[in-house]
């Protein structure tokens, strides 16, 4: 079991490494305006809109608040969240780039909602 | 000068890549430690702490800095857990968090994942945009 999970890992790495477009099924059209970043980076562990996580341990962050998701950025960056994989990826942002990943992830449909 | 940059940008790129496998194929397996088995009923019932701020459509926190508190209703369990379970150990600093989910047991963690992931709604506000 582990090392399926690994090698999926392993798989999906390469994909996103040497592997064609993520989102060629979308038409240039509908890519229009969003973040370079969240098509070739996020897209493939949280989908383009965020809410199609490839793992169960990776979050939904379709349309969670723009400030909360740029927050947990920073935190990733700065290691008061410590995790090893967005950790690496939060290390590569600036702080536009996590303004406009965090707005455009916002803006998105959400299945997340407040509960009691 | 633009296209240089864009090299600069593309090795960075695979360093972080090179990185990322060697994380997933020796690192990364401890943390997903498979969730143990929540009960969501058990969550509802052991959630009065959360609801303070989690309950409340458009909640801000204060520390460290002023930000909406995050939707947990609809959310992975997995990551619920494993996010509960970093405030427990200090993975994740946040004070507020870390004082509640140090009191949390294991079980406890389980049932609250299992509460808030699951999709029924439990309609807090239907005032549009703040839900
Ligand atoms: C290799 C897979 C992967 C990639 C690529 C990735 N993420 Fe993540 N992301 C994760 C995982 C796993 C977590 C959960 C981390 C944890 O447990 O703290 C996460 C957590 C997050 C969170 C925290 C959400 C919350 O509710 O607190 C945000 C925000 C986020 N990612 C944004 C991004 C953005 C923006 C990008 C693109 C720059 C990105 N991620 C790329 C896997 C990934």
């Amino acid at each position: 079991m582990n090392h399926i999970k690994q090698s999926f890992g392993f798989v999906v790495i390469l994909v996103l490494a040497f592997g064609p477009p993520l989102v060629n099924a979308q038409s240039e059209e509908e890519l229009v305006g969003i973040p370079a970043k969240a098509q070739e980076v996020c897209a493939a562990c949280h989908g383009l809109d965020g809410n199609k996580s490839m793992t169960p341990d990776t979050p939904k962050i379709g349309g969670q608040a723009s400030d909360y998701l740029a927050e947990a950025l920073e935190q990733y960056k700065n290691g008061m969240r410590n995790h090893p994989i967005m950790g690496a990826m939060a290390a590569g942002l600036t702080s536009q780039d996590i303004q406009e990943l965090s707005n455009y992830f916002a803006s998105q449909t959400s299945q997340l909602f407040s509960k009691y | 000068m633009i296209q240089e940059k864009g090299k600069i940008l593309d090795m960075k790129l695979q360093k972080v890549l090179s990185v990322l496998v060697i994380l997933l194929l020796f690192g990364v397996e401890s943390m997903h430690a498979v969730a143990q088995d929540g009960n969501a009923e058990a969550g509802a019932q052991k959630n009065a702490m959360c609801q303070g701020c989690h309950g409340i459509p458009g909640f801000r926190t204060a520390y460290p800095t002023v930000y909406t508190v995050p939707k947990l209703g609809g959310q992975n369990a997995l990551y619920l857990a494993n996010a509960l379970r970093a405030y427990k150990s200090g993975g994740r600093t946040h004070p507020g968090m870390r004082a509640i989910a140090s009191a949390l047991s294991d079980q406890d963690i389980a049932d609250l994942a299992a509460y808030y992931s699951e999709n029924k709604k439990i309609i807090v506000s239907t005032e549009k945009g703040t839900e």
